[in-house]
């Protein structure tokens, strides 16, 4: 249940993000879910909803996917000696990684929008952490 | 607890995937899969695309008005350059014809802003693509006016930057004085008209259009499309150029349909 729950809403991110918005919401919901689960099961769901993005923008296929795996598992890294599960790391940690995607991806904007998605992230993190 | 030891050897294969399907795409290799995919997104796409941009059935009387206003424009625009076209084959009797255009209608799929609907976008995605004849370098219309360049293409669908962003770059020309300058986007929905020199007159409210940049395989900016209105004039005497602001005729955010000018 949690699994389709997290697939469908990495699904609907996807397609905003392909869509209507430059927002980084597909990696702001994988950091989140990979902070909460800390499993390794997040990889394929990241491979996969990078190019599904991919797709959907007429990125380089493989570009997002290469960034969420590489960002995913230095987070995962990092739990190993400290710990992660806290509203500071969150914030940081998406504000730092949407930074990098917008520069990335040659987005206009990319401070104000990685400060919004760190708040979304913030948001997301409080709903999924009481749910 | 399972993915402590896991991590490294996972991390790996999604990876090195990740690497080889970058590599891949780079070269052109997965044009049969995408194509497969987009025709399972490009509907969804669409749908999506929808929900934020609505279609507004019952345009207000000042809408109805902006939009006479433009054809107006449009009209006077045309009417300038076929003043000019009488005069220029009146004196030499004959005159160069670019090579012959197809109009290909497309729905736009995704126009992705920083506020979903809100904010300006620089990009748009189309669904068609390479299947329907679209090529890298096609010209992108609304009526007579000019909305971007395709950039990128796909079997099914077509990335488009708009006039408003920072790669577009071309020359055009003012209708009532005929200046020549060079139209850039500068992003955020803005474009300007550059590298006019002081003597010559820009006026507010004066019409751009395209000088004509075709290539000899068709390709390029064809002359006499309209590029926007100018909405302010910047002049120091202590610069080398002045520039001017333009608006663009088009509401781009508004848009649900163009044109791609198809060799």
């Amino acid at each position: 249940m949690k699994i389709f729950f997290i697939g469908l809403l990495l699904l609907l991110c996807v397609f905003l993000e392909g869509t209507v918005t430059t927002l980084p919401l597909v990696f702001v919901c994988l950091l989140c879910v990979s902070i909460i689960k800390r499993e390794t099961s997040i990889f394929p769901l990241a491979f996969f909803a990078g190019i599904l993005l991919d797709f959907l923008t007429l990125h380089p296929i493989g570009g997002s996917s290469l960034f969420f795996v590489v960002v995913l598992f230095l987070v995962q890294l990092y739990q190993r000696k400290y710990e992660i599960t806290s509203y500071p790391f969150v914030f940081v940690s998406s504000f730092i990684g949407s930074w990098i995607f917008l520069l990335f991806f040659g987005y206009h904007d990319a401070l104000v929008q990685a400060i919004v998605s760190a708040i979304l992230a913030l948001v997301l993190f409080f709903i999924l952490s009481i749910t | 607890m399972q993915r402590r030891g896991n991590l490294f050897p996972i991390f790996l294969i999604f990876g090195v995937l990740s690497v080889l399907l970058f590599i891949f795409s780079q070269n052109n290799l997965f044009k049969g899969v995408t194509g497969f995919f987009e025709q399972i997104t490009v509907p969804i796409q669409s749908t999506a695309f929808g929900l934020f941009h609505p279609t507004e059935d019952n345009p207000s009387e000042l809408k109805k008005l902006r939009e006479e206003n433009n054809q107006l424009r449009t009209q006077f625009a045309k009417h300038k350059e076929l003043e000019k076209d009488n005069k220029a084959l009146r004196d030499q009797f004959e005159t160069t014809t670019p090579a012959p255009k197809k109009l290909l209608p497309a729905r736009i799929i995704g126009m992705v802003g920083f506020v979903p609907g809100g904010s300006p976008s620089d990009k748009i995605i189309i669904d068609k693509g390479e299947s329907d004849g679209v090529t890298v370098g096609d010209i992108v219309v609304v009526k007579d006016n000019l909305v971007g360049k395709v950039i990128k293409t796909s079997p099914h669908m077509s990335g488009i930057y708009l006039l408003t962003d920072k790669e577009i770059s071309f020359t055009g020309t003012t209708t009532k004085t005929s200046v020549t300058g060079v139209v850039k986007g500068i992003g955020g929905g803005r474009i300007f008209f550059g590298n006019v020199v002081l003597a010559d007159k820009l006026e507010k409210n004066d019409t751009v259009t395209t000088k004509g940049d075709v290539t000899g395989d068709g390709g390029g900016y064809p002359p006499d499309l309209i590029v926007g209105k100018i909405i302010s004039v910047s002049k120091k005497d202590s610069a080398l150029f002045q520039t001017a602001e333009l608006k663009s005729l088009v509401d781009f955010s508004k848009l649900r349909i163009v044109f791609v000018m198809t060799n």
